[in-house]
């Protein structure tokens, strides 16, 4: 930087001397900066030698940073969907093994022996795939959802058991989006339809403990928190009360209450039921009003003008593990427990000392059943797995209707028909199906080819019998999973048997004579777990049993898991593919970021050496024109 | 008019001109004299008495000897002076800010905090493994520590700082004490003389000029030679009185010690707008703080958020007893009161404890509500204990020192889950970080020791590493407490802002050295000594003494003339 001399008229020697300082030391710090920018590479020496790219650098150097990690991440779950991809091909090839054994073995030309021969290589063949499906890849198993440090099969209870998560493990794949790199094994195996339970649709009362986020609100669409407003109509009195912060049930009541005495108005709000209540102390009518284009009046059902008290609309609370058991109803209890069989396998639970929801599912999950209780999606009922493969569940009644009021016994007045053994269904007849017989010697014929539920069914045969004056009542198994007839006791038994050749009473499981007062049919309507494993086991039955129609219904089951497979092999691909395209896409912009950071950051060598070049040349130049300058004295002169 | 008055002239020019050839001389000594006042020779003619033919003049000499200088522009050099140094110590506070940060390197803040989040993204994808957990622990160990490191590094700039301002006021108190010295000096020697006392005034405009290096002084010459000085409207040096200056030690509103300049007389203020004190103590107070509190501004949303976050996960393994990390002042005061010593202030809301029968796997979860809803009574630390000890199978005690022990009866354990009212991360339950700021933060000791306790799931399930994804997501999300930037963004801004700041601060140094030079430069035109110019006075007045003596030969020979006439 030269020193600004303009305007003046004489130059002292400490100008001279200062002048030429001052542009020597200029000089060599631009020769100094250059040299430095050179061997660093390094464009920038500090950030405020140009703040604005400094602050781009930190930027990009950041992005940068978080791609190289999605892309570690996308690496990472296209290596997990692959090792899954190349266990599910080891999975298919046995299943092809296992269709061939299937169909070659169909044929009633097939011995016994034959049969009794394949069936020892079909529990090879089950072992292997349990093998499979205990695969681990880089220390975690693989189809364990994220149970990984567990294998998912075991054989607990004699039968292939699975014991592994159903959960999706997620990777960032992108700043703001994550994808599951998983497979799980019930998914795979096509284990988890179709679920029992979930028949009782709970009326789930409200509490003060309630978390606000339990609620599905009156229309269900959640709470959206915005201000309401109150009018106590006698007095004209209106207040606005916002709930935004609140957190329990408990909190909206307080916090309604404090405003309305603040108000200066007689209402209280309290729980009722499934919904809130508000009461005027002064007998009032009562208005409770949106504030603009809000809705949390009506999503706590209360959004109506009443005479007092005013009765909100049941606010949809979801059951969760910590929902009171005294919660799931009015006056909801469970006091006689249910009877659990599974296979050979039984276990009552009474759930005495529970309290909760999450205090029941622990019950049932540990009766050592192999099942696994829980609560369904939407938070409505609960769901029951049968984890065991190719084993009979059935939950039932231990003397009371605590199995029916958890909606998780084996038989519902609402289950199908067509679900009757293992999704065999019922066949009736043109005309009746049923003759039944009472231990009196009443008998009445039953046509049940209208009834779709076992609750249809249950009805045709009470009509019937009621209208030929017969004492038989049909009821569900209170116990198992099929259908019971009781009656007035008599010289005689109860009979069922059929009626113009329909084999819907033996599809019922009720073909045969009971006792004087009670018929127990069959359990046809046992839960089995569907998928890999049971129609394997299936296949391995009906092969040691010489049975060709369950070697075939078997196969026709192993067809549709083969489908199954292919079909979740196609998303596996389909994901891993996405997986890729996300890689080079992210890859790719790795790549434009670092040219970026690279233009910002590092140094443009042609220019750098040139700027040096010339700060030498200058430096050069005042130490020369300084030396010349400063050796001009007048008094070389002076004698 | 007599001969020998002719002798008088002679010697009237001989003496002048030996004086004036003194000056020259003096000039030249002190060419490289830095502050150094160029002295001009002032000849005048001594007048004679008249005769019949006119008046002949009785020869020279020497009036005064006048110093080149110009008073207004050495007012405005010692402002320029101000200015520039004041910029100056600006600007090296800043270069040392910025060798501290280091945001262009690799071991800065963000290249840790990246380093941090990487590792937690890692652990997302492999959440039970050991060696990702180790990574997340040493990178959550090295970014506090780099953390607490810059922060110390800033206080020790700030102790420099300070250092430096008792060394300036010390010298400065020095200067003022001497230019009261001098004043007393320069009335007494140009008391009755027509010049000045050029050394003297030099003297002490050279201490002024250092003075000007220090404060922004406004100086005022008094007449009789003495000058009062003031810094800011405070007079400092009034003729031969200094009413002194020192440093007091004093604590600012963050606790910090500052140096605080204060004259000495009556300890009353001194507030320089400019000079090297003032632009040390705008860079300690203005820009040091200022970052100080951006760094604990980043550091505590770090903490919080990350602990948000972390207390609503599981680890590997649960817990059979939990001491929290923070205390609270007063356990039976409501959490909100502000007093009570946590810096994240919990809301209403509820959290999860789930209880984990060890032996058959069965989990109980319970519900503990956090009531801060300001109706009724709100939840206290003490209150929440009881809840927990009342409601669920572990015993929740407060210590004395207001931290919460939970505790679990032997085969279980226990996990946290779902925290909406933030009282977790508040009082340090199940949390990464201990610390409220850069002061303290480090990684909770009881993580640092098993790192199994990292809270990667969601679900409690080892192969779970959905809370490690939104830890993972935390690094670019909006918080409130940084104002809606992510954590990311404010230490861009923090990087940003010191750029912009230091280019301004050398700017502003670029600017006012050029003013300073320009006026140097002048002063210099004016006042300083060209050694060719006094080597042509020389030869002037050489020959002007050459004449004159050779004029007094001429008289002597006039003289013995005159004397031969009579032998």
């Amino acid at each position: 930087m030269p020193i600004p001399g303009g305007g003046i008229t004489r130059v002292s020697n400490s100008l001279q001397a200062f002048s030429l300082l001052s542009q020597l030391r200029g000089n060599t710090l631009r020769v100094f900066r250059e040299q430095q920018r050179i061997a660093s590479g390094e464009r920038l020496l500090s950030i405020s030698d140009d703040p604005i790219a400094a602050e781009k650098i930190t930027r990009l150097s950041k992005s940068l940073e978080s791609q190289q990690q999605i892309l570690r991440n996308l690496r990472h779950a296209d290596s997990q969907l692959a090792a899954g991809d190349s266990a599910i091909t080891d999975i298919h090839d046995l299943l092809i093994q296992a269709v061939t054994i299937a169909s070659d073995q169909a044929s009633n030309l097939r011995s016994a022996e034959e049969r009794a021969s394949e069936g020892v290589i079909v529990d090879s063949l089950i072992e292997q795939l349990k093998t499979v499906g205990n695969q681990q890849f880089q220390n975690q198993f693989l189809f364990g959802g994220r149970r990984v440090d567990q294998a998912p099969f075991n054989a607990d209870v004699g039968r292939v058991t699975y014991v592994g998560d159903t959960g999706d493990r997620q990777t960032l794949v992108d700043p703001q989006l994550t994808q599951s790199f998983n497979v799980v094994a019930s998914d795979l195996f096509n284990l988890r339809q179709p679920l029992s339970g979930g028949y009782a649709q709970f009326t789930v009362q409200l509490s003060s403990a309630a978390r606000l986020s339990e609620l599905d609100g009156a229309p269900g669409a959640g709470l959206r928190f915005g201000p309401i407003q109150v009018t106590e109509v006698g007095p004209g009195t209106t207040f606005t009360t916002d709930f935004t912060g609140a957190e329990t049930v408990g909190d909206i009541v307080a916090r309604f209450n404090a405003d309305a005495t603040a108000a200066g108005t007689t209402l209280t709000m309290s729980i009722s039921g499934t919904g809130l209540q508000i009461v005027s102390g002064g007998g009032n009518s009562i208005q409770v009003a949106e504030v603009g284009s809000g809705t949390m009046a009506a999503d706590l059902g209360i959004a109506k003008t009443s005479a007092t008290p005013l009765v909100g609309d049941d606010v949809n609370r979801r059951i969760t593990t910590t929902t009171a058991i005294s919660d799931l109803g009015s006056g909801f209890s469970l006091p006689n427990g249910v009877v659990m069989t599974n296979g050979t396998r039984t276990s009552t639970v009474t759930f005495a000392g529970a309290t909760t929801v999450g205090d029941v599912l622990n019950d049932l999950n540990n009766a050592g059943v192999a099942i696994r209780a829980s609560i369904n999606t939407t938070g409505t009922a609960i769901d029951i797995e049968n984890l065991a493969a190719g084993t009979d569940l059935l939950i039932g009644e231990n003397g009371g209707t605590d199995a029916d009021k958890l909606g998780i016994r084996t038989t519902n007045d609402g289950t199908l028909l067509s679900d009757v053994s293992r999704g065999r269904g019922i066949h009736p007849v043109s005309g009746n199906d049923l003759q039944i017989a009472d231990a009196n010697g009443i008998s009445f014929q039953v046509d049940v080819s209208n009834s779709i539920t076992v609750g249809d069914a249950i009805a045709a045969i009470n009509a019937a019998s009621t209208a030929a004056g017969s004492s038989i009542v049909a009821q569900r198994s209170p116990t198992g999973g099929g259908l019971r007839l009781t009656g007035a006791a008599g010289p005689g038994t109860i009979t069922v048997q059929r009626a113009n050749l329909s084999p819907v009473a033996s599809e019922l499981g009720i073909l045969k004579t009971g006792t004087a007062t009670q018929l127990d049919g069959d359990n046809v309507f046992s839960f089995r777990q569907s998928g890999l494993f049971s129609a394997l086991y299936r296949l391995r039955d009906g092969l040691f049993g010489n049975d060709s129609s369950e070697i075939t219904e078997a196969g026709s089951d192993l067809e549709e898991v083969q489908k199954h497979v292919a079909n979740i092999q196609g998303i596996v691909g389909a994901r891993s593919q996405s997986m890729r395209s996300r890689l080079q896409q992210t890859e790719d912009a790795t790549t434009s970021t670092t040219i970026l950071l690279s233009e910002l950051k590092d140094v443009d060598l042609t220019e750098a050496i040139t700027k040096f070049q010339q700060a030498q040349t200058a430096l050069q130049s005042t130490i020369l024109s300084g030396n010349q300058s400063l050796n001009l004295s007048l008094l070389d002169f002076l004698r | 008019m007599g001969i020998t008055a002719s002798l008088f002239i002679g010697r009237s020019a001989l003496s002048a001109y030996q004086s004036a050839i003194q000056v020259v001389g003096n000039n030249l000594a002190n060419v490289a004299t830095e502050g150094f006042t160029r002295l001009s020779p002032n000849l005048s003619g001594i007048p004679g008495t008249p005769t019949t033919g006119g008046q002949i003049g009785l020869g020279v000499r020497l009036a005064s000897v006048r110093r080149n200088v110009n008073e207004a522009l050495q007012a405005r050099l010692r402002s320029a002076s101000s200015d520039k140094f004041s910029a100056d110590s600006v600007r090296t506070g800043f270069t040392r800010i910025e060798g501290l940060l280091d945001p262009l390197g690799d071991q800065d803040i963000g290249s840790l905090m990246s380093e941090f989040f990487n590792s937690v993204g890692a652990l997302q994808n492999s959440p039970d493994n050991t060696a990702a957990r180790g990574a997340v622990v040493n990178t959550a160990s090295a970014l506090g520590q780099k953390l607490r490191e810059q922060r110390m590094g800033l206080i020790g700039l700030r102790d420099d700082l300070n250092r430096e301002i008792e060394v300036i006021v010390a010298e400065a108190d020095g200067i003022a004490t001497q230019i009261a010295d001098l004043n007393v000096q320069i009335a007494s020697a140009e008391a009755g003389s027509a010049g000045q006392a050029g050394g003297l005034r030099d003297q002490r405009d050279q201490l002024l000029s250092r003075l000007s290096e220090f404060f922004d002084i406004t100086v005022r010459e008094q007449p009789g030679g003495a000058v009062s000085v003031y810094v800011g409207n405070e007079s400092l040096v009034q003729v031969g009185q200094s009413r002194g200056l020192q440093v007091a030690t004093e604590i600012d509103a963050n606790g910090l010690a500052i140096s605080v300049p204060r004259f000495k007389q009556d300890n009353g203020p001194v507030s320089p707008l400019s000079g090297k004190t003032a632009g040390l103590i705008s860079a300690r107070d203005t820009q040091i703080d200022g970052l100080l509190s951006r760094l604990n501004t980043l550091a505590s949303a770090l903490i919080q958020e990350v602990n948000k976050i972390h207390a609503s996960g599981q680890g590997l393994t649960g817990f059979t007893t939990l001491t929290s990390v923070s205390g609270i002042t007063d356990p039976s005061l409501a959490l909100t009161t502000a007093a009570n010593g946590v810096t994240l202030i919990p809301k209403t809301g509820s959290f999860f404890i789930d209880v984990k029968d060890n032996a058959t796997g069965a989990i109980d979860r319970h519900q503990i509500n956090i009531d801060l809803d300001g109706i009724g009574t709100d939840s206290t630390l003490n209150s929440v204990a009881a809840d927990i000890t009342a409601n669920t199978p572990l015993t929740a005690t407060v210590g004395a020192d207001g931290r919460l022990t939970l505790s679990v009866p032997t085969g279980s354990t226990f996990t946290f889950a779902d925290d909406t009212s933030d009282f977790l991360a508040s009082i340090g339950l199940n949390v990464l970080f201990s610390g409220k700021d850069a002061a303290d933060i480090d990684v909770n000791p009881a993580v640092l020791a098993d790192p199994n306790l990292l809270a990667a799931a969601q679900s409690g399930l080892p192969g779970d590493g959905s809370n490690a994804t939104a830890l993972e997501l935390l690094e670019n999300t909006a918080v409130t407490s940084l104002s809606g930037s992510s954590l990311n963004e404010f230490y861009t801004a923090i990087v940003g802002n010191v750029g912009v700041q230091s280019s301004g601060a050398q700017n502003t140094l670029d600017a006012s050295t050029i003013v300073f030079d320009s006026l140097s430069v002048q002063r210099e035109s004016i006042s300083g000594v060209n050694v060719d110019e006094e080597a042509v006075s020389l030869i002037r007045f050489q020959r002007a003494f050459e004449g004159a003596a050779r004029f007094m030969g001429v008289v002597d020979g006039m003289l013995q003339t005159l004397l031969s006439l009579i032998r």
